[in-house]
């Protein structure tokens, strides 16, 4: 293979993703070189961010706790672009909805923190590669990670989702009017299986909702 | 005051914000998620909780009026911002401490007054900050309703 | 054909004029574009200026106000003014050619009735994918099964490649349009996934056609010719990939 790319497994950061893989060289005092690493630089930016983005905004920084709410919304909606083509439409738009009732000024209480983007992130890759048929509702944990819970009955699933692609799960499931407990932090490449045990079509699906992913 | 142990019989009410609700994919609220039952950790501006704050539901006189009304106009008098979509945990005291002891803590549910504003203030201590499967279990099992204050504001 | 889930990840039009524009008018145009594009932020460009009078140098940064950057609540699309230049973007997912450029096409004419005549002196169209291999327990992955446009490696048996960034500027060779075309590899948003970004730009400087219906008819033209280079540099491996 001539052509041939090695898979690298490490987790890269946040903003790392869909950015290309560029490697500043060893810089040296020619024009040439210094022109080579501005290129790739360049190349870098404009590869990445929406159009116009050798511009920054100006303007007062948001200060108060409705400002930063909206700013909040609008950053996670940017975010799930990142994969929205893999999001079915329906699911997208009430992911949408959800994310404006959970970050509405109207019911944000002092000690609630904002979403964080890293733990938003994980939950969106998590959603993507899990599949699960039904949504799940949508909440807020101390420090800002997002928390997803599946309720069928008296059976409960609770994904708290971590920054790099972690999750913390807890869950209460009945077999037989016996009651199973179990607790965990999974990388959420693992959580189909840790799950397994559990049967977690019991949250997961629904007969008559669509698959999050098309 | 001395602080004073609520007989196992009795309820303990706790703020609830939206976030930590537990709702289905339609927002409906189906209780709580365990978070409810968490410790806040420290802030810049503040220490680590060390126990979780409630009031006492049974303080109040029936026959002035619904409890949960009284618990709300306190929790109010107390400055607390409560919106028409936070909820109110109703925990009874026995669950709680049945959830502690199946998973090997001895939790306590006090009355401790915080006087003159709520005399029915109570403290669940014994908790620690990391249990998901007791929080959980307390979210699960000891609370026995979850109630909007928006509901608990239509209430004569 | 229309993809199911094309890899689009933007698309953008931008209409760039000789200008400048005065503030008044631009603010006017913001003001419009907020019924569709209620989310508004002001611009700068932000420079550093080293000055070197004796004995010392001074570092002033600079910001030079650029426009105005809109967008609708779901943040997906997005309308830039400068002082010279209007640039329509959408993020995914991309609604179809249809829908996005008749949304350009209304912003240019919104904005054309305020501003009025300008000199056009540069139209681009350009479409940035992300093409989402899974890498099925692979750990080397050979790009020209999903891409044509790539680097190959001198046949010395050098290891694999870890990452790559490909640059490539050209003329079209139809309607005197130059063409960039850019691909690199990129960390997955998918789990268990590699990702390629293939970015095509497309654009025209020389003998810009000044009449709307003529603008609009070589955007038309320009977006069949991205069409043509991104099937191209696609192989049906990777056609299979947002196909379903």
């Amino acid at each position: 293979m001539s052509s041939a790319l090695e898979i690298q497994r490490k987790r890269p950061a946040l903003e790392k993703f869909s950015a290309p893989l560029v490697t500043v060289p060893s810089i040296g005092i020619s024009r040439e070189s210094q022109s080579t690493v501005q290129k790739l630089l360049d190349l870098r930016m404009h590869m990445v961010t929406p159009a116009y983005s050798q511009t920054v905004p100006i303007g007062a920084d948001s200060t108060t706790i409705e400002e930063r709410l909206f700013d909040k919304r609008a950053a996670l909606k940017m975010k799930t672009a990142a994969v929205a083509m893999h999001l079915d439409g329906e699911w997208r738009n009430s992911l949408f909805r959800q994310l404006d009732s959970l970050l509405d000024v109207q019911s944000w209480d002092q000690s609630d923190q904002l979403a964080d983007d890293a733990s938003f992130f994980t939950f969106l890759r998590m959603i993507i590669f899990v599949r699960p048929a039904r949504r799940p509702g949508i909440g807020l944990g101390y420090n800002g990670n997002v928390v997803a819970a599946w309720t069928t009955g008296r059976n409960r699933l609770t994904i708290e989702c971590l920054p790099r692609d972690q999750a913390r799960w807890v869950l209460a499931r009945f077999i037989d009017d016996d009651c199973e407990r179990a607790a965990g932090i999974s990388p959420i490449h693992r959580i189909p299986e840790v799950l397994a045990p559990y049967a977690p079509e019991i949250w997961f699906s629904n007969g008559t909702d669509k698959a999050p992913t098309v | 005051m001395v602080p004073t142990k609520l007989p196992p019989s009795d309820h303990v009410v706790r703020v609830v914000s939206w976030t930590r609700l537990r709702r289905d994919e339609h927002d409906n609220v189906l209780g709580c998620l365990w978070h409810a039952f968490q410790l806040r950790p420290a802030t810049a501006t503040e220490p680590a909780e060390d126990y979780l704050s409630a009031t006492w539901l049974e303080y109040f006189d029936q026959k002035v009026g619904p409890r949960i009304k009284q618990v709300v106009q306190v929790m109010r008098n107390c400055a607390l911002k409560l919106t028409a979509k936070t909820g109110l945990a109703v925990a009874n005291v026995g669950k709680i401490q049945d959830c502690g002891t199946q998973c090997g803590v001895k939790i306590r549910v006090l009355n401790e007054p915080d006087l003159p504003k709520n005399p029915a203030y109570a403290a669940i201590r014994g908790l620690r900050r990391e249990d998901q499967e007791l929080l959980e279990m307390l979210a699960a099992d000891a609370v026995v309703e979850t109630v909007m204050v928006s509901i608990v504001d239509t209430l004569v | 054909m229309p993809y199911p889930r094309p890899p689009i990840t933007e698309a953008v039009i931008e209409i760039r004029v000789q200008g400048p524009i005065d503030r008044e008018h631009l603010d006017r145009v913001q003001k419009r574009a907020l019924a569709r594009f209620p989310l508004s932020e002001e611009l700068a460009h932000v420079g550093l200026r080293v000055e070197f009078p004796t004995p010392a140098a001074q570092a002033k940064i600079q910001h030079d106000w650029a426009g105005y950057k809109l967008s609708n609540v779901d943040r997906t699309d997005f309308l830039s003014i400068g002082p010279n230049v209007l640039n329509v973007s959408r993020l995914s997912p991309y609604p179809g050619w249809e829908a996005f450029s008749l949304g350009a096409r209304q912003q240019w004419d919104e904005w054309k009735r305020i501003v009025g005549h300008q000199k056009i002196v540069r139209i681009g169209v350009r479409y940035i994918n992300r093409i989402d291999v899974p890498l099925l327990e692979r750990s080397v992955i050979d790009v020209e099964d999903y891409l044509t446009f790539h680097l190959t490696l001198p046949k010395i048996g050098l290891p694999a490649m870890t990452n790559f960034t490909v640059h490539a500027r050209m003329p079209l060779g139809s309607d005197d349009c130059q063409l960039a075309l850019n691909s690199a590899a990129t960390p997955s948003p998918l789990i268990g996934h590699i990702s390629f970004i293939l970015d095509l730009d497309l654009s025209k400087e020389n003998e810009v056609p000044q009449r709307d219906e003529d603008i609009w008819i070589l955007i038309e033209r320009m977006r069949d010719h991205k069409n043509h280079v991104f099937e191209a540099c696609i192989t049906d491996k990777a056609r299979e990939l947002f196909s379903r």
